[in-house]
């Protein structure tokens, strides 16, 4: 053995590691032979006289020791922080307060979390989610079959969002795919059948939401810090749910079509027309050493404060120029209130009265405002239906049925003038506002007519002055045009009470008191077939009465008449199928508005082009800002080309006036984005140009 | 190669073993990560999917522990299951990085439940490190000694050392080695390690009272030498014990920190789980 060597006993005896307590004499000479019981006691301790230890833990015995009693405090601690004190509704555990604290996965965003930053912590986490309303052991206990239904079951996070997010939703439609009806996504579904292209994606797996019940948080996801973007989604999950799945945007998208062109405007314009035919380059260098406007984009589109480009300027501005005089020309010949149509003397045989220069064949127009005011007696829209496009020149003498409408017609006629008369305006409204659901649209209409225009065309054109006509329709009452023949040839007539016989008609030399060639102020005089003069004496426009045509008329001021307007307006509002609504568009004056403000039709009141920049009922949603920093695409001829060749017809021509979605651009191409809009440039992201969410109030006929 | 696969773990070669137990678990991620993208793309959520895996893999995790507190039952040897801890550990680490949305949680109970997996985590790496160098460094000293027998150990070196010095009898020596074992030695017998030394086990009290031992032959007659040579063992005894008892209480240690962690975590998870799911909208 070398000197720094020495030999060490071995440890032995009795040796249980794994058990909690180990003899304190472990080793030594004394120690006792079976060791500490399990509770830890030595084995000696029941004899006095012998030395006793005392037992000490091991190392497996500690640990666990430290193991148990960390974990019971940190369940204790879990079981304090859900069901810590005092809950409002009594419920079991309140957990409320301290969940509020406690459970928090991740920041807001920026705009949720400056909403909720007046709100305290606890009531945050109500807002949005419906479990935090009721507390975590009731929700637990609901999760136990039979044993408890959630309060809240019926209120759902969607439900949530929706309360202060509805203005962005038409109602009913927050959890719509789109927010759109099935019928309409089907629609736009079956457009692309035909041009569907195959690509990997196509083998992705199908959505897992239900298109019908779409949960906002499908696609917004809370809670991934202040600067997450909760509208970002990938091509992929937008593709999702599509029947027509595609790649990269410059190789798998769909060409354009007609976009952005055909999608219908307030205003029609014929670019291609303006352009080649009335302002040629040629002509404004040549003729006007180009002096004159030349016809340049932005003319008319000029850029908005907000960067945007406007979509038109006003009439006075860009049209008035070259449009006002034939517009005026146009919109003079006005719109009828009410005309009397010629009619054979056995159609009117039965009338109180009936104009003289009013009976003959049958000829004349019924004006679509006079169907408006006529229409509402029973039977009468028949009848209206029965004269060939109405126009009483069509009428067969030898059809029963049509001599028997032109009749009713005339009556009803007879007793409108006869009620206008009477009641002035308040009939007229009424008889207006029976046709439409919106009864203050004729407003205007009414406010500018003049009851006694009704009282003159009475006196003169009728032989029966008004206030007779007037009382005989009192006590005409329900009886029938023909009752009232009779009831005025029988002795009660007012101007057979007083005995006409009665004076000497020759006491007076009638020739001798009456000079007819001298003027006098009697009836005779103001029965002068003189017609009145709207051109001259009308400039401004208003109702007049055309005594050649027997008719009470409406001569328009010009561009944005009122009265034409709301007439346009109300009657816009009528079915289509309706015979006065489709009489009034074909008036001259009418169809003058409409030429350019074909929506008028369509959307009763659109005057004015619509800015489709924030336009929320379009899948496509586009900026010129940003792109009017690239040099190359300064000018709006870049993108937007006018179709050149033969000169297209204005809208205006058409008979069908939902034309007016035809164009005169040749379309965008995809080519023209795709050569910046790549992913390793400006983007190719689905939602950088398409908005998910539409709102379908701004699509017709929602 | 069929051979190989047919043949248990204890016939295939750690290379072998290795390469299977990274493959299974670099394909396990991958999928996983397509599994996430896709739930994701159709619109569902991943986390749930993730969160499940991760929950999946904790309990996969634990029952290791429930493998060693049973080892009467035929559940395969503890080193197979050691493998197995290990690979899903590290799957467990990358569904851990596709389910959060910060490394740490906001939240108490998230940043509570993040920190506690990443401890986990972590204590699991350096689990793996020191199996792996620990009982290198363990058979490089002499001897075996059981964790629990240290102490006795150290009781009979402390005594070894008491009975040497009452046997000496030479004079010189009694008082040379007698103020040096006053002096230094009691206190490096009687005592245990300080915690530094624990931390950091070395060999510097080792060397320095060798050496001091060794400078006492000068004063010492040949009784005297060899009984400074027998201290010089005593202390070399007593070194290697120390040295054994502070990487055997890193590896305890380190156990009880992992495993008592892991249970919390499980637990925090569970809890985790059930809040996520109430609110998942």
């Amino acid at each position: 053995m070398r000197r720094d060597e020495i030999e060490l006993p071995e440890a032995s005896g009795r040796d249980r590691p794994g058990d909690h307590w180990v003899c304190a004499r472990r080793g030594q000479t004394d120690a006792c032979a079976f060791g500490p019981n399990r509770s830890g006691r030595c084995p000696l301790i029941n004899q006095p006289e012998t030395d006793q230890c005392r037992p000490r833990r091991t190392w497996a015995s500690r640990k666990r020791q430290f193991s148990v009693a960390f974990l019971l405090t940190a369940i204790v601690l879990i079981i304090a922080t859900f069901c810590l004190p005092g809950n409002k509704d009594g419920l079991l555990g309140a957990s409320n307060t301290m969940l509020g604290k406690t459970i928090k996965p991740g920041e807001l965003t920026t705009h949720h979390a400056q909403i909720l930053a007046t709100t305290n912590e606890v009531d945050r986490c109500i807002v949005c989610h419906p479990s935090q309303q009721s507390s975590v052991l009731s929700s637990l206990i609901t999760w136990v079959p039979f044993l408890g239904a959630d309060p809240h079951a019926e209120l759902t996070q969607t439900e949530l969002c929706s309360q202060c997010h509805q203005n962005h939703f038409a109602p009913g439609t927050a959890m719509l795919a789109h927010n759109l009806p099935a019928e309409e996504r089907n629609k736009i579904s079956l457009a692309s059948t035909a041009n569907r292209s195959n690509d990997w994606h196509d083998w992705l797996p199908s959505p897992s939401v239900d298109q019908e019940s779409l949960d906002c948080s499908a696609c917004h996801r809370e809670h991934q810090g202040p600067n997450h973007n909760l509208t970002a989604l990938s091509d992929a999950q937008c593709q999702s749910c599509h029947q027509d799945r595609f790649g990269a945007f410059a190789t798998s998208h769909p060409e354009f079509v007609d976009w952005p062109y055909g999608r219908g405007g307030a205003i029609s314009f014929n670019h291609q027309s303006h352009q080649n035919k009335h302002f040629p380059e040629s002509k404004v260098e040549t003729e006007h050493g180009g002096s004159l406007l030349s016809f340049r984009c932005a003319n008319c589109h000029q850029p908005t404060a907000d960067g945007r480009i406007s979509r038109a300027v006003d009439y006075q501005a860009a049209c008035s120029a070259c449009h006002d005089q034939s517009l005026q020309t146009e919109v003079a010949e006005g719109i009828e209130l009410v005309s009397i149509p010629t009619l054979p003397s056995d159609v009117v045989a039965g009338l109180p009265s009936w104009p003289e220069n009013a009976t003959g064949f049958f000829d004349g127009k019924l004006p679509a405002l006079t169907q408006l005011l006529i229409r509402g007696e029973r039977g009468v829209s028949n009848s209206i239906d029965s004269i060939p496009d109405q126009e009483f020149t069509r009428v067969d003498p030898d059809s029963r049925r049509q001599v028997q409408a032109s009749k009713r017609i005339a009556s009803q006629l007879y007793r409108l003038l006869v009620d206008l008369s009477e009641h002035g305006q308040t009939e007229l409204l009424k008889r207006l506002s029976g046709n439409d659901s919106q009864p203050t649209g004729w407003k205007p209409v009414v406010q500018s007519f003049s009851p006694q225009l009704i009282d003159g065309a009475m006196n003169r054109w009728f032989e029966q002055p008004v206030d007779v006509a007037v009382k005989m329709n009192r006590q005409r009452k329900d009886r029938s045009v023909f009752q009232t023949v009779q009831y005025k040839n029988g002795s009660n007539d007012d101007l057979l009470q007083d005995d006409l016989l009665a004076d000497d008609l020759l006491e007076s030399d009638a020739l001798l008191s009456d000079d007819p060639l001298q003027p006098s102020d009697d009836s005779n005089r103001s029965r002068t077939r003189k017609r009145f003069n709207a051109e001259e004496m009308l400039v401004a426009g208003g109702w007049y009465r055309d005594d050649i045509r027997l008719a009470i008329r409406y001569r328009a001021s010009g561009h944005a008449d009122p009265v034409l307007k709301a007439t346009i307006e109300a009657t816009a509002r009528l079915p289509k199928t309706d015979l006065a609504r489709k009489g009034l568009f074909q008036n001259a004056a009418v169809s003058a508005c409409l030429r350019c403000h074909v929506s008028a039709i369509e959307n009763p009141g659109s005057w004015k082009a619509i800015e489709r920049t924030s336009a929320t009922d379009q899948f496509t949603a586009f900026s010129h800002s940003p792109h009017l920093n690239i040099a190359s695409l300064t000018d709006c001829v870049g993108c937007h080309r006018i179709k050149q060749g033969a000169v297209q017809e204005s809208a205006v021509t058409k008979t069908e006036w939902t034309d007016h979605h035809a164009n005169d651009f040749d379309p965008i191409l995809k080519q023209d984005c795709a050569t910046c809009h790549t992913k390793s440039a400006a983007g190719d992201s689905c939602v950088g140009c398409h908005r998910y969410h539409i709102d379908a109030r701004a699509l017709p006929g929602f | 190669m069929s051979s190989k696969l047919l043949a248990t773990p204890e016939q295939i070669s750690f290379g072998t073993r290795r390469l299977i137990g990274v493959s299974v678990t670099v394909f396990a991620v991958l999928f996983s990560l397509v599994l996430v993208w896709l739930i994701d793309a159709r619109l569902g959520h991943a986390s749930v999917f993730s969160g499940s895996a991760l929950l999946a893999c904790l309990c996969g995790l634990i029952l290791i522990g429930v493998r060693r507190r049973l080892p009467i039952l035929p559940l395969g040897k503890v080193s197979t299951w050691t493998q197995v801890h290990l690979y899903i550990g590290f799957f467990s680490s990358a569904i851990y990085w596709m389910h959060v949305p910060a490394i740490v949680g906001d939240g108490v109970l998230e940043c509570s439940l993040s920190i506690v997996f990443l401890i986990v985590t972590i204590s699991g790496f350096y689990g793996l490190y020191a199996s792996r160098t620990l009982p290198k460094r363990l058979t490089a000293v002499e001897g075996q000694h059981r964790f629990d027998r240290i102490q006795w150990h150290r009781d009979q070196i402390s005594s070894s050392a008491r009975q040497l010095l009452d046997g000496l009898g030479e004079a010189s020596a009694i008082r040379v080695l007698g103020n040096f074992y006053a002096k230094y030695l009691i206190p490096f017998f009687d005592t245990p390690p300080s915690l530094s030394y624990l931390l950091v086990p070395n060999g510097i009290r080792r060397r320095r009272l060798t050496s001091g031992l060794k400078e006492l032959d000068r004063y010492l007659e040949n009784e005297g030498r060899a009984s400074a040579g027998k201290f010089i063992a005593l202390v070399r005894h007593r070194d290697d014990l120390d040295y054994q008892f502070a990487l055997q209480l890193r590896l305890r240690v380190w156990l009880v920190v992992h495993g008592t962690l892991s249970t919390l975590l499980l637990l925090a998870s569970i809890v985790h789980a059930f809040v996520a799911l109430q609110h998942l909208g």
